[in-house]
Order: C-alpha cells, then sequence, then structure tokens
C-alpha cells in the first residue's frame, strides 16, 4: 500500500478531517470549498437586473439553445411551423419548457423566488447571472438520479435465452489445433474471458492480448475461451452443450463446446508442458461447474483469478448499487442490496462463484491495492494467496524499460495558443466511467472562457454534448500510444475521470498522466483516487458538486497553472504483461 | 413472548400493495400473525382464497358483524370504506386473545423489525405523527403541516393497540367513531379514521407518540428525514433505521411530493424505485381501480354525490338494504325518479314504483 493517508478509512469513508478538495501536487495548496448553492439557498438576488427585451434574450441563449432537442420534445412547435427559438423565448420559456437537455427550467424558476417573482426568462437569468452566482441549471447529483432510474435488475435486462443449436468445430479438428501447438509449447495457459479479445478493443482486452504476447515471446502458447454467447452475468446453469469461442495464441480457432475442450485437454495432459496455468480474467457469460471441469482436465499447477471488476462480489460487478453509488459491498442480504436491482440476484450469483472457488484453488491478483483491499472486505472466498500485480506503469520519458506496447508517436501540437484550460473525458461514455458525472460539469461550466472542453473516443457519443470538442482517438493493437499521444498533442492539462465506483486500475488515468494532463477522480474512484493521491498528478474530490465548485470558483485554473510552473512529465503506459510477469507464478 | 397481530385492510385493486407488505412483514417479524381485511369481492371467476393465500388469516365485510352492512358500506367510497371497517376489525382480532394488534396501511414496506423501538413503549395505544421536525420553508408549511392540521397529526398508516382496559377503551371509541362517520369531509372535521386521532392523547391514558424518525416515512416528511444507506449495507432516516415507510399515493400526487421533497436524496429515491418494482413485479390479475362495490349491479358507477345523498338521508338509509341493487324497486330506481340530475343521461330509468 501506499504510505500517506488518503483520507479515506479502512471502511472507505471519508474522514471528518477530508477536505472536498485533495492533492499530494507540491505546492498545492487548497482553498477553502464555498458553500454549496445549487438551487436550495440562492447566494444572490436578481433584483437590479433590468428585464430584457425579447432581442436581447434572444441573442443571449440562441448559443446555447437546443433546437432539434426543443422539436423532439415538444411536438407542437414542430407542428407549428414556427421557429424554435422564437417559440422558447416568447413563449416556451414562460410555460417552463427546456431549451436544451442539461437546463431544467421547471427546477430553475421553482428552486430561485427572486427568478420567480421577476417573470425572468430562467435560462437567461441563468446565463447572464445564476451560473456566476453558482446556481444550479438541475437538480443536483442528476447524473446519480438518471443512472439510478434506468437500471434494472439483470435477469430483466439480459433474460435467459433458450440455447440454440451452434455449428461448431469437430472433436477432431478441435485435437488437432490444440495436439499441433501445445505439447511442444514451453508452457501452456488456459485464459477465461468474457469476449473474444482479438475482436473488442477496451480495457480488458488489452490487457488478454499483451498477455498472450508475453507468453507468446517466451514460447508459450495462450489459448483463450470466451463464451459463444456473451452475457452479462453468469450463464445460466444446465443449458448443455455450452459453446465457447477458442482462440489460439490469437489466432481463431472456432467454436466448439466446453466438454470437448476439457476431453481435448485431458487426452493431451500426459504431453502438456509445466508451466501450465488457467486463468480467469472474466467469468461473464461462462458457466461455472464446466470450468470446474476444465480446470481438472487441465490440471495445472497454478489457476489465477483477476480482480478485473467486482464479479466475485457481486452480480453488480462495479458495485454501484442501482448503477449510481458506491455501495461499498456490503453482506447480501443487507437493506442496501434489498434495495438494489442487483440485491435479489446476488445471492444465487455468490453460490455459484464460491463452487468455483472452492473447487479450483486460485490464486488472487488484483491490478491495484485499491482493488485488493475492496476484495478482501468484500468476498469471503477460500483462495490460496492474494496479491497485487498492476497492469501497467508509465515510462516517463529517458527511463529505459522493456516495452511490450507499440506506441504511436504524437502528433506535432496543434498551432493554438488559446490560454484556456484544457479538460477532457477520455474513452467509451459509459456511466460506470464517469460519463454523466462529466455531463453535469459541462453543463454548469459549458461555455465559460477559462475552459475548454474535449472528448477523447473511439466514436462520437450517441449524445454529443454541446461544447464539447471530440477527437478521435482509438486505442488498436498496433497503435497502443494512440490516446496518449493524441492527449499529448492537444495539450490536455486535465483530466476528468470521474468514476464513481473503485476502478480496480483505469488505463486511460494513466494514459492521461502519461500525456503530461493531471487527473480529476473522486473519493470513491479507488485506484485512480490512489494513483492521483501516489502521483501528485491530479486532485481527489467527495463528489461531483466538489469537482462543479473547483471548476467554477477558478480553482481548477489556479491548479492548471500550478502544474504549469513545473515540467511537463510525459511517457508512455507500458503494460507489464499481466500473469505472464506475475511473481511466485508455479 | 407476545402475541402479535397485524392487520390491513384493503380492496382488491391494492393487493399488489397487500402482498408487498406481507413479505416484508413476514421477512422483518416472521412471528407476527398478519390478517387481511378485505372490504371488496373479487371479479367474476376469480380465486379470492388463491389471491389471500399468504395472509394467517381473511376477513371479509360480511364478517364483521355490522348490521345491514351493505346499506351502510354504500355510504362510503372506497377510501372511507377500507378505513371504516379497521376499527370493527380492531375489535374483533383483540377478542381472538393477541396481547397486541398493530394496523399497518397496505402502502406502507417493513424494513427493519419495529419491536426494538415498540418496546421501549409502555403503551397501550400508539400512534406515529406525520411530521416530528417543523418545516421552515412556507411551500413546506402548506404542503405539510398544513395538511396535518387538516388530515389529522397522526398518521393511521400505523396503529398499535394493546390489549390491556385502556387499549380496549381506545379501540371501543374509535370503531363507534368509524361505525358513525368515517367520511373524508374536512369541512364538518373528518377525515375518514384520523382526524378524531387528534383527540385521543387527551382522551385516553397509556398513548405513546413514537417519534422515531425511521418510522413511517413517507413523502410528507421527507423535507425534514434524510435517507442514507451506509457501506455497510444498512438504511437509515436522519440516522435511525429505516423500520417502515408509506408509499402514499405511489404513482400520483405521491410522485411529485417525492420529487419535491427527496430533493437530490437520491437513497430516499431508491426505496421509492425498490417499491415501484415490487409492485411491478405482482402483476396482480384484477383489473386496474377495480372494486366491487363501486358499481350498481347494472355496472352503472356511483359517484360520491349519489353516496353523500344516502348517508344524508336516514330515510333512504332505512329503505334500501343494498343500495347496489338494480332490479324492480332500489336505491338505483329512486335516483332515477328523484335525482336523475346524479345519473348518467343516456341510461334508461325503469317506470315509477313506490315512493319510500
Amino acid at each position: 500500500m501506499h504510505g500517506f493517508d488518503t483520507g479515506v478509512d479502512a471502511n472507505g469513508t471519508p474522514s471528518p478531517a477530508t477536505l472536498s478538495v485533495r492533492s499530494t501536487r507540491p505546492g498545492f495548496q487548497p482553498e477553502p470549498d464555498p458553500a454549496p448553492a445549487p438551487g436550495h439557498a440562492a447566494p444572490d438576488t436578481a433584483w437590479g437586473l433590468v428585464p430584457p427585451t425579447p432581442d436581447e434574450v434572444n441573442l443571449t441563449v440562441a448559443p446555447w439553445f437546443d433546437a432539434a432537442h426543443y422539436h423532439a420534445a415538444n411536438a407542437d412547435v414542430q407542428g407549428s411551423g414556427m421557429d424554435p427559438l422564437q417559440h422558447f423565448v416568447l413563449h416556451g420559456a414562460a410555460e417552463l419548457r427546456n431549451p436544451n437537455r442539461w437546463f431544467d427550467m421547471h427546477f430553475y424558476v421553482m428552486s430561485n423566488a427572486d427568478v420567480q417573482s421577476m417573470a425572468f426568462n430562467g435560462f437567461w437569468h441563468y446565463l447572464v447571472q445564476g451560473r456566476a452566482q453558482g446556481r444550479a441549471p438541475r437538480r443536483s447529483r442528476g447524473a446519480e438520479r438518471q443512472a439510478m432510474l434506468q437500471a434494472r435488475p439483470p435477469l430483466e435486462r439480459d433474460p435467459p435465452r433458450p440455447p440454440q443449436p451452434m455449428a461448431c468445430l469437430a472433436y477432431a479438428s478441435l485435437r488437432h489445433a490444440l495436439q499441433s501447438r501445445l505439447p511442444g509449447a514451453a508452457g501452456v495457459s488456459v485464459s477465461v474471458s468474457h469476449d473474444r479479445y482479438t475482436r473488442n478493443i477496451g480495457g480488458v482486452q488489452i490487457l488478454v492480448s499483451d498477455e498472450q504476447l508475453a507468453f507468446n515471446a517466451r514460447g508459450e502458447a495462450y489459448l483463450h475461451i470466451a463464451p459463444a454467447v456473451p452475457r452479462l452475468t453468469l450463464a445460466p446453469e444446465g443449458a448443455s452443450p455450452f459453446y465457447v469461442h477458442a482462440t489460439l495464441d490469437g489466432a481463431y480457432v472456432g467454436v466448439t463446446t466446453y466438454a470437448d475442450l476439457a476431453h481435448a485437454l485431458a487426452e493431451l495432459r500426459p504431453h502438456l508442458p509445466i508451466p501450465r496455468r488457467l486463468i480467469l480474467h472474466c467469468l461473464l457469460g461462462h458457466q461455472v461447474m464446466p470450468l470446474v471441469a476444465l480446470h481438472a482436465a487441465l490440471a495445472p499447477p497454478d489457476a489465477v483469478f483477476w480482480v478485473n471488476d467486482y464479479e466475485s462480489i457481486c452480480i453488480g460487478y462495479n458495485l454501484l448499487r442501482n448503477d449510481a453509488v458506491f455501495c461499498g459491498a456490503p453482506p447480501p442480504g443487507s437493506g442496501g442490496c434489498r434495495v438494489c436491482v442487483y440485491g435479489e440476484e446476488r445471492e444465487e450469483h455468490l453460490r455459484q462463484v464460491r463452487l468455483l472457488f472452492e473447487a479450483v484453488p486460485l490464486r488472487v491478483v488484483a491490478p491495484s491495492a485499491a482493488a485488493l483491499a475492496v476484495w478482501q472486505r468484500g468476498a469471503s472466498l477460500p483462495h490460496v494467496s492474494a496479491q497485487v500485480h498492476e497492469y501497467a506503469e508509465i515510462e516517463y520519458a529517458g527511463a529505459e524499460q522493456a516495452v511490450i506496447e507499440h506506441g504511436a508517436e504524437p502528433a506535432a501540437d496543434p498551432t493554438d495558443d488559446d490560454p484556456a484550460i484544457r479538460v477532457a473525458f477520455i474513452g467509451y461514455p459509459a456511466a460506470h466511467k464517469g460519463w454523466p458525472a462529466f455531463a453535469e460539469v459541462v453543463a454548469r461550466i459549458g461555455g465559460m472562457p477559462e475552459y475548454r472542453l474535449f472528448h477523447f473516443a473511439a466514436y462520437p457519443p450517441a449524445q454529443p454534448l454541446p461544447g464539447v470538442e471530440l477527437v478521435p482517438a482509438r486505442v488498436l493493437p498496433g497503435a497502443r500510444g494512440a490516446m496518449t499521444a493524441a492527449l499529448q498533442a492537444h495539450r490536455i492539462d486535465l483530466a476528468l475521470v470521474l468514476s464513481p465506483w473503485p476502478e480496480t486500475f483505469c488505463l486511460v488515468a494513466y494514459e492521461a498522466m502519461a500525456a503530461g494532463a493531471d487527473v480529476v477522480a473522486l473519493a470513491d474512484g479507488g485506484n485512480v483516487a490512489d494513483a492521483v493521491l501516489q502521483t501528485g498528478r491530479g486532485v481527489v474530490m467527495d463528489d461531483v458538486e466538489a469537482v462543479i465548485r473547483f471548476f467554477l470558483s477558478g480553482a481548477a485554473v489556479c491548479y492548471a497553472r500550478l502544474c504549469a510552473e513545473g515540467p511537463r512529465h510525459t511517457g508512455r503506459l507500458v503494460s507489464r504483461g499481466m500473469t505472464a510477469t506475475l511473481p511466485g507464478a508455479a | 413472548m407476545m402475541r402479535t397481530c397485524c392487520y390491513t385492510s384493503f380492496s382488491y385493486s391494492y393487493l399488489s400493495r397487500a402482498h408487498v407488505l406481507l413479505r416484508t412483514v413476514r421477512r422483518a417479524q416472521p412471528e407476527w400473525a398478519v390478517c387481511a381485511v378485505v372490504v371488496d369481492e373479487p371479479p367474476a371467476g376469480a380465486d379470492w382464497a388463491g389471491l389471500l393465500a399468504g395472509f394467517d388469516q381473511v376477513i371479509r365485510i360480511d364478517d364483521l358483524g355490522i348490521p345491514r352492512v351493505r346499506a351502510w358500506l354504500f355510504k362510503h367510497d372506497l377510501v372511507e370504506a377500507c378505513t371504516a371497517v379497521k376499527g370493527a376489525a380492531m375489535l374483533r382480532l383483540l377478542d381472538q386473545g393477541f396481547d397486541r394488534v398493530i394496523y399497518l396501511d397496505p402502502d406502507i414496506a417493513v424494513f427493519e423489525p419495529l419491536d426494538p423501538v415498540l418496546a421501549n413503549l409502555d403503551a397501550s395505544v400508539v400512534l406515529t405523527p406525520h411530521q416530528t421536525a417543523p418545516n421552515h420553508q412556507p411551500a413546506a408549511v402548506r404542503d405539510n403541516e398544513a395538511a396535518s392540521l387538516r388530515y389529522g397529526s397522526y398518521n393511521l398508516g400505523f396503529l398499535l393497540v394493546r390489549a390491556d382496559a385502556a387499549g380496549r377503551a381506545f379501540a371501543e371509541w374509535w370503531a363507534a367513531q368509524l361505525h358513525a362517520a368515517c367520511y373524508d369531509e374536512p369541512e364538518n372535521f373528518l377525515f375518514t379514521d384520523q382526524k378524531c386521532i387528534d383527540l385521543v392523547p387527551g382522551l385516553f391514558p397509556g398513548v405513546a407518540i413514537l417519534r422515531d424518525p425511521g418510522c413511517n416515512v413517507a413523502t410528507w416528511n421527507l423535507s425534514t428525514r434524510t435517507i442514507r444507506i451506509g457501506r455497510d449495507g444498512a438504511i437509515t432516516a436522519n440516522g435511525a433505521p429505516l423500520r417502515f415507510a408509506h408509499f402514499t399515493k405511489i404513482g400520483g400526487v405521491g410522485d411529485v411530493m417525492l420529487d419535491r421533497y427527496a430533493g437530490d436524496n437520491i437513497e430516499a429515491l431508491e426505496v421509492w424505485a425498490w417499491y415501484r418494482r415490487e409492485l411491478a413485479r405482482e402483476r396482480s390479475p384484477i383489473p386496474a381501480a377495480w372494486w366491487h362495490y363501486g358499481r350498481f349491479a347494472n355496472g352503472v358507477p356511483v359517484t360520491t354525490a349519489m353516496r353523500r345523498l344516502f348517508r344524508r338521508r336516514p330515510d333512504l338509509i332505512a329503505a334500501f338494504d343494498d343500495p347496489l341493487f338494480t332490479d324492480g324497486e332500489g336505491y338505483f330506481t329512486w335516483l332515477g325518479r328523484e335525482h336523475p340530475d346524479l345519473l348518467p343521461g343516456a341510461l334508461p330509468i325503469p317506470a315509477a314504483t313506490a315512493v319510500p
């Protein structure tokens, strides 16, 4: 574990002395946190504002008005043929219709008595005065509220489907494929995860790919198994035969069954080399008992379970109660579990997980101390040992270290002398990656000249955020450094990595730091918060409201200037090879 | 051990809610007997015994010994009727030898055992106030305190009566009040079984006011109670374990009040969202808005005006044993002749017969 106080006690609860903004960056002086302003008690009044003319309102709100959204939400306006902005200015605002997705007119007017009594256009008031006064454009904790309202139990979200017969490899072909590679290899690893890592690109897929390359580099074979039908939960018991995709050393072998695989491995076992391992990266979509049978067939001296997420603690593998709030992994059946969409299915899920841990002697490996701490607190499963082994580390310029990745060269810096602080969201716009929280921040600081907002991602989001510049950046096997290079080229100052759950590692936080950016994290962000505090490369805050206040108050500008005073440390993220470099392997 | 019976009163349209209550009571207080008082008849072909199979005891309206029960029942709308029987049912259960009887509304869910807070009260009657802390915002005062002044300070979604002399005295008084006038007429200082309870701490000895913030959490007190869910999974209201919550008017005005007073208390919204999911999974076979006593035998809906006219007129009450009856002479026929303004215009009115 790191050697400093993160301000978080053993239960993950911030201690009373905790500041809402924490950083270990040298020279950082936390300013007193301004009193929360949103909605409940306006810090100032609208008295003194002169009622605007419709033309003045029009000019002010036009840049922030979303005509398409207004039309979609107001069929009567669309049917009338009237210009939507004109309608909003002349009628819609008084009728408390929303000008865009992020401003809640009803909430704003109803929670600001002065605005209501002056009969101002609430959106105009927000833009000319309310925002600077710290008033909220919509109810706080909106990101959590939205996630919570959309949460569904896994069985409802992903109901069991009847098994479909699939064309699969003849047993002889499977056996031939394995026989021609495994007996002569320097070692054999059988690896299990939720999808075909060679086809889909994401954090786990990248890491599995790195692991395969690392084993192959020393002559060991790497057989990967993924369920033919992906699921967000364990597969229901009983469906037989259970089909899986087999991939050998990165080359697709085909669809087979657990039973055929187990049979082939058992037949080949006398000829298989040591070291031999079973590596469990992700159980989603798999059945437990066939995995146990696979382990018996392979009879490996070593079996490793990676805490890439918390599927071994809860079927809600991010530990977000109702997809909204980090739950702390309370005991099954607790009040929190009872009101959670994952609570009811958690107990059966854990029964299955326990079967696996009881049948297979597993070494538990977490990619961070934060993840291991959560696992040890939340899981009570038998295991051989538990240890931390990081996915990757940043190799700063000048250091000499063996690398596995293929880094992309940073593009030339844009010739842009805009002094605004550059703030980025990195990656897929998912709730558990903090996208709704980023959207909350954008709603509050968008348009402020002090900040320029970016989204770095492989694909544009389904609902782009107004005022956020999209930068295409895609991490691929041949371009592992693409994200770091893109962030560096755009001279990003602050990356918002507002994951609301204890991230087990979080590659994007490291990519940001490797690009020279500092990271803004939430206290519940697990390894993101730990990494920020360990390196002094960012700030950690208790909640999204604190992040918003950090930006609205200008503290973010001061912080970014403090960063700019020192050298900009850049480098590249280097994979450690996962299980291939795990100490203590059999 | 104290023998406790918990009962609730409902029509079949609230069957889903009653099932959620039953499940949660069973979990929190498995030793309690749970009784359903049903003020309804199921749709034709429905298996009422099956619908109510989980309850230890079912009391139907005809079991309560109410004289000329159909005429008496007709004086009440749905909410009034389900409330009016609570007193008679309380007396009946006290007579069965239980040491204490607890009423819980069907739209309540129990999260934690109640015994830890009830054990500290040496009382014959236990009441829960709507509010246990003052509001300061004018709108909240209007929505909450003012409503309590109008409809009663204590929420009768919860009531405990012990089978001792003081408890029985109270129960008999209460049952008599409800038999006489369990009406939603705040203009006449009546609100079902609730408004008259304001008098109870003065009228009877042994009355305890349960002010625990974890009890009877509802939209009318969310403005002063904050729900939290700890990392240990414990749900609390103002720091006290959440024991039971009251999901009044969910899907209607309750949602507006929830939005207004839960605010950014996400954990409160989580609890309410859980309750909605629990209701949704019930998949009740009963048609929406079903109430057998809500229509005349010919299918015409009974309106509030028809009921109010009836209950104001002792002559009508005396004349019609079953006012829902529509063959031949009956209240429906009388209405068509004497008060056609109260009947839907398109209906054929039978020829005049004897005037009661």
